[in-house]
């Protein structure tokens, strides 16, 4: 079951390094087939995140050595500085999940039920639009703020601990 | 360098279209060329990204199409034919292979499902009666015994006389007594989920700004140390603050309160959120199964011509740990001063009545469950009578002292730390059962009297 629970956060992360949601679709299905291959290589007792993020680090960057520079959105400068600045912020991002959910809670129902028509629900920004009788701009911007909010509080809750 | 203002203004409707609906390929230059110049805009990328991130995995359903190539190549065919499968059943499909896919991806590895982590991140204390914990990749367990590392997980109280205390690293306690289900974790901020029943904490001051989450179905309460208790139904929650203070905040409208000690709120949809003080605590009770099976443990039967509405014992089998045949107890019980109901203490004048009924004649135990004033557990205390004293398919009435009743025997161990007599304490619950033999023990009223106030 742990292949499957980690694929959100394994989206995430080949997202945030390439940009692009098909790019970072295409990387992950390689990640899991390289995953189920050598699963054997896995050790018990072990973290398995760690070790899938190891090889979609691995898949990023060959997916990255295939392509033409015009299909990518980062140079390779960029790509390794993103790298490097997650690596030693790893442990706060493990913290900011935890912050989330207090974060959320100081949301109005309101932004809460938007956030949970976005995520939970799937629902594209144009749907959300329909179904709440606001412009798809309105609805852009809400979300943006919303996200922007919580990125504040998660750091400030952060900043009061002192990581 | 670029004008920070300008960059960061840039930067946020970047970000949001990223997120939201994807970039051109203009766009997508521009976010490189701002982030390749500006250190502040990588911070800003990796935290929006962050909470993206962590928006998708905390509200998302995870999405398994990724997981396509690792799935059967004519399984896949049929699936990727939009004409045999409408999407949200290629969607459903698809997860299920999966899972299939999962099984023989941990079979082949031969490793185990889950790692625990590194450390444990409570401790249990003292247990006793019918439990049991489902812990990390959903491990069963009914051998728990004290002493044992806790690493997260659900703890069941599966009978009236069940009880069970942990304590976490930092030396906070919690104790569920009776039928409840806890689920508990500890992940840099304590969180304990009550999705039915009941059960007390002792919290030690919790670090600044992570305060101990409690959730019920209705309810959400921040806990910085103090000690309470949390009593959960279907619709409505109640807290009851000892000492300390809680944040309390009713989920179906986010409207919060601060409970202080002595105080209690329920946290329902038909009343307001106000915390009111603790009610006086009372002598008398009565049952009032008429009412509904609302909170009894038992099979609830309603009135049926003479015979009055009561409650009919349920099974419960030992597990081999407790009793190497793996014998039942058959037990009801009911609560008292749970809820909304005030506080009822025992006298020593108080006497209990019990009305029922046996199929067959047998030896039966009467129990009670109690609590100090605090709100900590203070044993359970109960007598036996014998068969003699119950004629097979005839209804029965006895009316008990406080003085027939003792510590339970399985409490033993902690007899020390516990009230040597049932006087003063405030009765939990009630319960009795009838040991190894289906008796057809039911009872359709239980009562606490005392003689001057009856």
């Amino acid at each position: 079951m742990q292949l499957t629970q980690c694929q959100t956060r394994l989206y995430g992360f080949l997202f945030k390094r390439l940009a692009d949601r098909e790019q970072a679709s295409e990387v992950l299905q390689e990640t899991n087939l390289v995953l189920c291959r050598k699963a054997a290589d896995f050790r018990s007792g072990t973290n398995f995140f760690a070790w899938a993020v190891t090889v979609a680090r691995y898949q990023c960057m060959s997916y990255r050595t295939t392509q033409a520079r015009n299909r990518l959105v980062f140079t390779d400068q960029v790509g390794l500085l993103i790298d490097q600045e997650e690596e030693e912020a790893s442990p706060i991002i493990t913290q900011s999940l935890v912050h989330l959910r207090h974060c959320m809670q100081a949301l109005s129902s309101d932004n809460r039920e938007l956030l949970e028509n976005r995520y939970d629900a799937g629902w594209s920004i144009e749907q959300i639009s329909t179904k709440l009788d606001r412009s798809v701009g309105s609805i852009k911007v809400k979300l943006h703020r919303l996200r922007r909010s919580l990125m504040d509080c998660i750091q400030g809750r952060l900043k009061e601990e002192g990581t | 360098m670029s004008n920070n203002k300008e960059w960061e203004k840039e930067m946020d409707g970047l970000l949001g279209r990223l997120v939201d609906t994807g970039l051109n390929p203009e766009e997508k230059v521009r976010l490189n060329s701002i982030m390749e110049e500006n250190p502040g805009a990588r911070l800003l990328y990796n935290n929006y990204m962050d909470v993206h991130g962590a928006l998708e995995e905390h509200l998302a359903e995870p999405d398994f199409t990724s997981l396509d190539p690792v799935l059967d190549d004519n399984v896949l065919s049929s699936i990727k034919n939009p004409q045999a499968f409408p999407s949200h059943w290629r969607r459903m499909i698809l997860a299920a292979a999966a899972v299939v896919a999962i099984g023989f991806f941990i079979q082949f590895s031969g490793q185990q499902p889950e790692a625990k982590p590194e450390l444990p991140i409570a401790q249990i204390t003292k247990l006793s009666g019918p439990l049991l914990w489902t812990g990390d990749g959903g491990l069963v367990n009914r051998n728990l015994q004290a002493g044992s590392n806790l690493f997260g997980g659900t703890i069941e109280g599966m009978a009236p006389d069940a009880w069970f205390e942990l304590e976490f690293n930092d030396g906070s306690k919690v104790v569920i007594s009776g039928n409840s289900m806890l689920t508990i974790s500890d992940l840099g901020q304590k969180e304990l989920r009550l999705r039915e029943g009941s059960f007390s904490a002792n919290v030690v001051p919790q670090p600044e700004g992570k305060p101990m989450l409690v959730r019920t179905r209705s309810a959400l309460f921040e806990v910085m140390g103090t000690r309470f208790s949390v009593d959960a139904e279907l619709s409505s929650s109640t807290l009851t603050v000892n000492e300390g203070k809680v944040r309390a905040t009713r989920l179906s409208d986010g409207s919060t309160v601060e409970v202080a000690a002595k105080h209690r709120v329920v946290a329902a949809l038909d009343c307001e959120l106000v915390p009111e003080e603790m009610p006086d605590s009372v002598t008398l009770w009565q049952s009032h199964l008429e009412n509904g099976s609302k909170r009894n443990h038992g099979e609830w039967m309603p009135a049926n011509g003479a015979e009055p509405t009561h409650l009919k014992t349920v099974p419960y089998t030992l597990p081999a740990k407790d009793d190497r045949k793996q014998r039942t107890i058959h037990t009801l019980g009911m609560p008292v001063s749970q809820g909304d109901h005030p506080p009822v203490v025992l006298q020593p004048e108080t006497k209990v009545h019990v009305r029922g009924k046996v199929a067959s004649s047998h030896r039966i135990w009467f129990g009670m469950t109690l609590l100090r004033e605090n709100g900590d557990f203070a044993g359970r205390f109960q007598t036996i009578l014998p068969a003699e004293e119950f004629q097979s398919g005839e209804p029965f009435e006895v009316v008990l002292n406080l003085t027939d009743y003792h510590l339970d025997p399985s409490l033993a161990q902690w007899a020390e730390t516990l009230p040597k007599t049932p006087y003063g304490l405030i009765v939990k619950g009630v319960w009795c059962h009838t040991l190894w033999d289906p008796a057809g023990l039911q009872v359709s009223e239980m009562a606490l009297t005392t003689p001057t106030e009856q």
